[in-house]
Formats: structure tokens, sequence, C-alpha cells
């Protein structure tokens, strides 16, 4: 099965963000995937990213979140700045929480803070647009348009909502998040849709979907190292690059009911053993939430590159 | 009254003309398509009026070349008006018939005769989520009949003749090249893009010049009908019709369709609930398995029979009964569809599985009259009732099948006596469905199909189905198969070439081996479709029937679903089936369909049926006389009684003795093991 010299079993290379050299504002732009192997045997770990969720209403966002980054989580844009400056994640997912309130139409505002947060980072930017299939088409044209030729990573395509997000991707040139349920058949029968619709495989990263350590991550790990034998042994709708956000972690009960001095550690070790773990099981890409997070999994990336 | 080929060809005088006394530099403002549709047809980016007169000979004469070249050499034109719409907004209006929120593009050009008629036409295109575009004298019509252009009302109105309606190609040209990675030139690919993705029609009001209707028609060339509103053209490939008419019928000729996607149930509806089961505490009532009569059943039904969207209940609802009863049900599905086939209901009709099953409350398991479905206290309590799984059905055939279902009306019948007086015609209908497959050979084929529907539970399990092996669960033959590749090509039965015959008997295909190797995720190198000791197939859980190997008389037993009791293996069906179930090989058992134990191809490594010295009598009733005709065919017709069941060999002891009694011939043969 790992068998890496069979030609073309590797996993595609993805390229992420555009300098200005490549059409973009970017300082630099990232290349995931490549491998021809399973994780941490010989690969390049120095190609695994941990991304730091950003909101743009951060209502929507944990309370252990929005207590430790303080007035950031008002302004997206300085959040987004803290997060490459201060908290050192290798890119900011912008995730449009404000997408999810009720009768959400400030579309204007979607644009506004794109463009913001845009200007206040130097590095590739994953966007999670809409959160109501009602509201795709709008949000995600609006992300596309703001970000064209940055080479985003646009979420999140699945398997009965992929059109606004792949029509912004091909418009745009960006890059697609496919988001299937725990389900490598349709996590490859959406890759083959989105390839429909005109999406090249070298602009799509595969979300497996992820629960929390203890809370179901078996599931995913299972089928992310599925994911990534199939890739190898040569099935080319398969061999994407995998993005994991382990967005539960924070929700569970144990993070819930810690201890107020305690809550910042359990939070951090939860979400950091899920993405850490996420990372063993192949994932190019962790999105994590806790800043502190970031800290610890660039940490201990640094010890596994030497 | 004039015919429209006689106006054809002297509009095309009359742009030969004026296209060889064009002067001067063409160009439109704000694309990097130069004269798209020029571009994307020769590949040659205009720029002075030889240019076009180059591009216009190289492409043959094409008459939309001509128009474009003509008007880049006019001027533009005033608000309201927008004329060439230049890319930034265009990529806009790609990204709405791209992601769908546009359904397909509408052309209106000419004068109408009845403004209200045209407003009429235009609300019907926008409630239709259409994005139309007009040119000409129309346009003054809709304004003065109140009708809001622009836009954000998606009827954008290009010029005040019918020849800026040539901005209508160009739109669909570019399309073509930002979001179809069609590339200039390339005509070939320009053409089915505009077939395929840009589906577009033109209704055509009277009052166009000759030179227009030449346009107009060139059209065409691009799949794009015309519909004649209003009786002034005669003849040529245009398409009469009333205004009122005119959407639906452009629709259809296009195949464009609207979907909703919300389905109004009080629960969840996703793939992501695919995989649970409800177990019996969890449960508040059931249908079928065994304790109530069941069955499911789709059929195509013509247009007018199908009410899209009814759904009945006949019989008792969830409050009519208490928690944890049984009730029967029929799942009654009436299709209807201008592209629908009765050969494509069995395959519709195993999709009820995977639509019931993705309801976050309701389950369900096997298929045709061997279904068992639940629903859990947790939907109930949320409000979910019977008539829900019919909504959860009729919504989701239509999502999930566009292009072949128009409408859909779902019955359940809850009521004993009227399910168990439907029964017979189900089954009847399952007898017809077999029988067509029924005399074809494995070796009359080159390509079997695979199924992985089951790799929700059994992620490693691949099913090869061939002419003569059926899906182990009974319900995809293999011309269904065929067919639901044909309706879904991305979908879980995908073609598998025989390749070159590695055991003629065990029944094993290095084109097999590869693919399932493959689908398996390499987790099964290969299997033999005609044995169940060397390689056999995988099982996911689903299959009717098992047959298991029993040493002790060298032969082999067969033991259905339905059979509550133990077989003389000491074990019971669900106790099997936990065994060799998940996407397992377990040599000396295999999961089959009950059609199959009828093939010539039934384990005939192992011999086939003459090996088989037990099923239950259930089993040996329903297969009857057709079992009794294959075994007379093959020069045994005594073998029939020679089968156990489980009143005559209730245990491996009864077993023996019984067919020591008859003279079973397995007793004789070589041994299995």
């Amino acid at each position: 099965m790992t068998n890496s010299s069979e030609p073309g079993s590797e996993v595609r290379e993805v390229r992420l963000g555009a300098t200005r050299a490549e059409g973009g504002t970017r300082e630099v732009s990232y290349v995931i995937g490549g491998e021809r192997d399973l994780p941490f045997l010989g690969n390049r770990p120095d190609r695994l990213l941990v991304a730091l969720e950003v909101c743009d209403d951060p209502r929507f966002s944990p309370p252990v979140v929005r207590d430790y980054v303080g007035d950031l989580a008002n302004n997206p844009d300085e959040w987004a700045r803290a997060a490459e400056r201060t908290y050192g994640a290798d890119l900011v997912r912008l995730n449009f929480t404000s997408t999810k309130q009720r009768r959400f139409d400030a579309f204007g505002e979607i644009a506004t803070t794109m463009d913001q947060v845009l200007a206040a980072t130097i590095r590739p930017l994953i966007v999670e647009g809409s959160s109501e299939p009602e509201l795709d088409s709008e949000v995600f044209r609006r992300c596309g348009e703001a970000g064209e030729g940055e080479r985003l990573l646009l979420g999140t395509a699945e398997a009965d909502r992929y059109r606004s997000v792949a029509a912004a991707a091909l418009a745009y040139g960006h890059a697609v998040i496919a988001q299937s349920p725990i389900d490598i058949n349709l996590a490859k029968q959406l890759n083959i849709l989105l390839r429909e619709t005109g999406i090249p495989r070298d602009r799509i990263v595969i979300d497996p979907y992820t629960g929390a350590l203890g809370y179901g991550f078996e599931y995913s790990y299972s089928v992310m190292e599925r994911v990534r034998l199939a890739g190898l042994a040569g099935d080319a709708d398969l061999a994407m690059p995998m993005i994991s956000a382990p967005a539960d972690t924070l929700s569970v009960r144990e993070v819930r009911e810690a201890a107020p001095a305690d809550r910042d550690a359990m939070a951090v070790a939860w979400e950091f053993y899920t993405a850490y773990s996420a990372f063993v099981a192949g994932a190019s890409i962790v999105c994590v939430r806790h800043p502190l997070s970031v800290k610890k999994l660039r940490e201990v990336l640094e010890v596994n590159r030497r | 009254m004039d015919t429209v080929d006689a106006a054809i060809e002297r509009g095309r005088t009359a742009l030969d003309a004026r296209m060889r006394a064009l002067v001067g530099r063409l160009a439109y403002a704000d694309t990097a398509y130069a004269l798209p549709v020029t571009y994307a047809v020769t590949g040659i980016a205009v720029r002075d009026a030889d240019g076009a007169r180059e591009a216009y000979r190289q492409s043959g004469n094409n008459l939309l070349i001509a128009c474009e070249c003509l008007m880049a050499a006019g001027g533009g034109v005033a608000s309201p008006y927008t004329g060439f719409i230049p890319d930034t907004v265009l990529r806009r209006l790609g990204y709405t018939l791209v992601d769908g929120s546009v359904t397909g593009l509408g052309l209106l050009v000419g004068t109408p005769e009845n403004p209200d008629a045209a407003a009429a036409v235009c609300r019907e295109m926008q409630e239709k989520y259409l994005l139309t575009f007009l040119a000409g004298g129309v346009v003054e019509a809709l304004s003065g009949a109140g009708v809001r252009l622009g836009l954000d009302y998606r009827l954008v109105p290009l010029g005040p003749q019918s020849a800026h309606g040539i901005h209508f190609a160009d739109i669909i040209a570019r399309v073509a090249m930002m979001f179809g990675g069609v590339q200039p030139g390339d005509v070939q690919s320009l053409l089915g893009y505009a077939a395929e993705r840009a589906k577009a029609f033109v209704v055509a009001f009277p009052g166009l010049t000759d030179e227009e209707i030449a346009f107009v028609d060139a059209l065409r060339a691009l799949g794009i009908p015309i519909l004649a509103a209003g009786g002034t053209y005669e003849g040529g490939a245009w398409v009469p019709v009333a205004p009122a008419d005119a959407v639906r019928t452009g629709m259809d000729l296009r195949g464009i369709r609207v979907t909703v996607t919300a389905i109004p149930i009080p629960m969840a509806c996703s793939p992501a609930f695919e995989g649970k089961s409800i177990r019996k505490e969890e449960m508040y009532v059931e249908f079928g398995g065994g304790r109530t009569p069941a069955f499911e059943l789709l059929r195509m039904r013509p247009r007018e029979e199908v009410k899209d969207g009814a759904v009945t209940v006949l019989g008792p609802e969830v409050d009519d009964i208490p928690e944890g009863a049984a009730l029967p049900l029929a799942i009654l599905v009436d299709v209807a569809g201008a592209r629908m086939k009765a050969d494509y209901e069995p395959v519709l009709e195993r999709r009820i599985h995977t639509f019931v099953n993705y309801g976050e409350g309701s389950w369900h398991v096997a298929q045709r009259d061997l279904i068992w479905v639940r629903l859990s206290k947790d939907a109930v309590a949320k409000g979910v009732r019977i008539r829900d799984i019919g909504t959860l059905l009729a919504h989701k055939f239509k999502l999930e099948f566009p292009e072949h279902v128009d409408a859909v009306q779902v019955t359940l019948v809850t009521d004993g006596q009227k399910v168990r007086e439907m029964l017979p015609e189900a089954r009847e209908i399952y007898a017809r469905r077999d029988e067509r497959i029924a005399g074809m050979k494995d070796e009359d084929v080159e390509t079997f199909y695979s199924c992985t529907l089951c790799q929700t539970f059994a992620p490693n399990h691949v099913c090869v189905i061939t002419p003569e092996r059926p899906a182990l669960c009974g319900a995809i033959t293999w011309l269904d198969a065929r067919i639901a590749h044909e309706i879904s090509p991305a979908g879980a039965n995908q073609p598998v070439e025989k390749g070159e015959v590695v055991d003629a008997v065990l029944g094993e295909f290095l084109g097999v081996n590869r693919f399932v190797k493959k689908a398996s995720r390499g987790e099964v190198d290969r299997i033999s479709l005609y044995s169940m000791l060397e390689n056999p197939m995988t099982a996911c859980g689903c299959f009717e029937c098992i047959a298991a190997v029993v040493p002790e008389v060298n032969g082999i037993l067969i033991v259905s679903r339905d059979f509550p009791g133990e077989t003389p293996l000491g074990m019971t069906f669900s106790t099997l089936a936990g065994t060799i179930g998940g996407g397992a090989q377990t040599p000396g058992f295999v999961g089959i369909s009950k059609n199959y134990i009828l093939s010539d191809r039934f384990l005939q490594a192992e011999n086939g049926i003459v090996r088989v010295v037990w099923m239950p009598s259930s089993l040996k009733e329903e297969l009857g006389d057709r079992l009794r005709a294959k075994l007379a065919e093959r020069g045994m017709p005594d073998l029939f009684e020679k089968i156990a069941d489980e009143v005559s060999a209730p245990t491996i002891e009864d077993l023996i003795e019984f067919l020591e009694r008859v003279g079973h011939p397995a007793l004789g043969m070589r041994p299995l093991i």
C-alpha cells in the first residue's frame, strides 16, 4: 500500500497565497502536499501549517478564546495581525461567523472585512465564507472578489452545497476546502463534483471533518488515514492534501466546566492533542482557535523537523 | 408574410456587404478577450477592420462574428442600456450561473405586440431564476409596462436595437473562457460548453430586420433554440410559441430546472446520519423487519398522474399508536419525468434506503419486500411523523435526480389490510424486473459493474455485479448498475473491465482483481466471483442470504434473512451475518442474493446447486418452481425434494440422517475442505 515508487502515487501539491510576483499581495506563499509517504515517515514536516481562527463576529467564538484575546475580538484585522505576528500562526483562518445571525444581510461588510484583513496580514489566508446555504451565493462572491489574485483557501464546499464556493474559486482564482462528513466515498464524490465544475485537482484541499479527541476523533483519524493511503495508492481523486479544523474541542464538557484558573490550559490541552493527532493522521493544515495552541503546535513541529 | 429562411439569406447578403465596407479600429472597453465571440471561435484578437475580415473568413463566414465586428465598430449606447458588459461585471454574472443561483440565460429580442404579455414572460423568467437579457423594442415596451429593469432585477437591457443582442453571445463566449477553461480558437469545446453549461434560449418578438433575423438565427449554432413569440416568423428552425408558453418551452428544450434545497421536516437530513442505527430501546415505531408486512416500490407514472410533492399516509400515524409499536408499511413512490425510463425504477428505488437513512431519526435496512424501517423516540418527540418520511423522499428524489425526475408523489400505507393487498402486485413487479436480466450471460459482456453503496457501513466492501450474479442485496442487477452509472457517472456503480481470465471456473478475472484492489483501498487483492472457498467476495451486511459450507455432509446450506431460527450449523442468520459482514473475505461463507441461487454460475467452483443440502422452507417455497425448473434443466429433477429444511432437519445430526436417507449427491462428491 505504501509503495511510493509507483508513478503518480503522491499527494498533489496545492499552492496557497500569492506574492506580488505571483499576482497577489502576500509576502510569502505556501505549497502543501507533495508527500509520497505516510505522515512523519521521512516526508516534509516543514510543509505542515498551523492556522488560527479569527471571527468577524466574536459572539460566535468560544468564551475561552474571547476572554483570552480581549479587545482584539472586536477588530478582526487587529486580531488577524496578532495571529500572525504575536501568536505565530502560519496563516489566518478568517471565519465569517456574522453569517450565523438570523436574517444576515450585511453583505457590504463582508467585502470591507476582507479588505481590512488582507491589508493587516502578510501570509496566505483561509476564508470560511457563509454559514447558511441561502447566503452562499452572495457571501462567497464577495469573499472571492475581494480576494481576487490572492489565491485564498476558500471554504467550505459540501456535497449538497459546493456550487457557490466553486464558482468563486473559478471566477477569482482560489483554492477550495472540500468537506465531507467523515466518509471517504463522499470525499471522493465531492472532489469529482468539484472537478466537473472546472476546479482543477491542484486547487482542492480535503476536509474529512474532525470531532474532538475523546468525542469521536478516532473516526476522523481512520478516515484521514484511509484518504492518505488511497491517494498514495494512486487514487487521484483522493490524492489531495487535507485540512483539519477540530472546532468542537473548545466546547467539550471538560473545557466548559473547567475551573476558571485551569480553563486556558484545559482548552489548549484539548485542542493541541486533537490537532496534533490530526497532523499524525495526515493533515497538512490544522486550524485551531486558542492562540496558545498555535505556539505549542509550532514547538512540536520544530522538534519533528530536527 | 415572409419566411425566416428568405430573411436570413437577405440578412446574410447585407451583413456580407457591410463587412466588406468595414473600416477603422474595432474594440470593446474593459475586457481581456478582445471581441469575445471572434476570439473564442477563431483565436484571433481582432483590432481592426482587416483583422475582422480575416477572422470572418477563417470562421467560414460565421454571422455571429460579422455582427460582433460590426457592433464593435459602432459607438456605445446610453443609459439605461448597458451595451457591452465589462469583464468585472461579467465575472459576477458568470459566477451566478456557475453557482446555480441563475438556472439559465434568456434573450428577448424584437418588439412585443402586447407589452403586458412580455412583462409576464419577464416575471416568469425571474421566478424561475433565469437571467434575462433584452435587446430592441422590447426594452421600451417593458419600461412602458412598468417593469423595472437592471442587473438587480435580472433583466438586463443590452441596447435599443435587437442587433445589440450580439452581446448575449459575447457573454456566453466569455463565460466559457473564464469559467469553462475553453481556449480561444477551440470551437468544439466552446460549443460543448454552450450546449451543456450555459443553458440559454431566445424569445423573438415581431419586428426584426433581415439582418437581425440572420443574427438571431446564427445563435442556434451555440445550441440555443429560437422561440418565435407572435405569428410573424414562419419557417426556418424557429419554434413557434404563444408568449405565455415561451418560458416553459425554453426551459424544457434546454432542460433547465429549478431546485429547492431545504426539506421542510422537523429533523435534520444529511449523509452524516447515514451510518447511525436506531436500536430497539431508542425506537418509537418500526415497520417490517419480519414483524409486520412491509415493502417499497418506486414506479414511473405519466406526468398527469403525479401530483408533485404530494404525500399521503393511509392508515395509522404515529399519534395513533403506543411507543414501541410495529406497523405494516408500504412505501409507494411515483415519479414522472421527461427523461425517466422504466429501466431506472429499480435504481431509484434502491435510493429509498439511502435517503431514509439520511434522516437523523429514521433508519432503513434491506430492500423490496424485506425492508425494515424505524423512527426514533427522539425524532417523534421533536414532531417527526410517518408522513415526514414521505416528504423527505419526495424532496430527495427531485434534488438528487433533477435530470430524470420532474415530479414525485409518495404514499405511505400503514394499514395492514391494504399493505397485504398490495404485496402480490409489488412482488410481480420485482419478478418482472428480475426477468429482464434473465438470459444474459457473463460471457456476453466485457464489463461488469461495481457497487460501493455500502462502504459507509463496510468501508472495504466492493460488490462486483455481473449478469449472472446480482448484487448480494438482491436489489441491483447488472442492468440496474449499468443504468445507475448512466444516471450518476461519479456514483457508487462503476464499470469494471473484466480483463484477462485467470480461472474461468472460479470466476477470477485480472480486471476485476485490479478494480477490487483499488476500490477496497488495497484490502482485497483478488476475488473469485463463482466460489465461496477460494477468495470469495466480501460481504457488507445487506445480503439476502448466506451460503455456508457444512463440512460434516460435504455440502452447502443457505439461510435467508427472514428465517429466525437456528440452522444445522447451530447459528442463526444474524449470528452468521455478524461473523461474515463488514467487508471481510470469509472462505466457507458468502453473502448472496436469492436470484444468484438460480444462476448457472452459482458457486460453480464448488459444483453449484448440487451441493445445496439445506435451506429454510420459506426460501424453498419462494424459489419453488423456478428452482425446480433449474434443477430439471441440470438433469436432477428430484433434487428439490432432497434439500432439507428446518422441519426435516433442524440439527446437524438430523441433517446427516436426512441426506443419507434421501441419497443426496453431495455425500458422494469430492470433499469441499
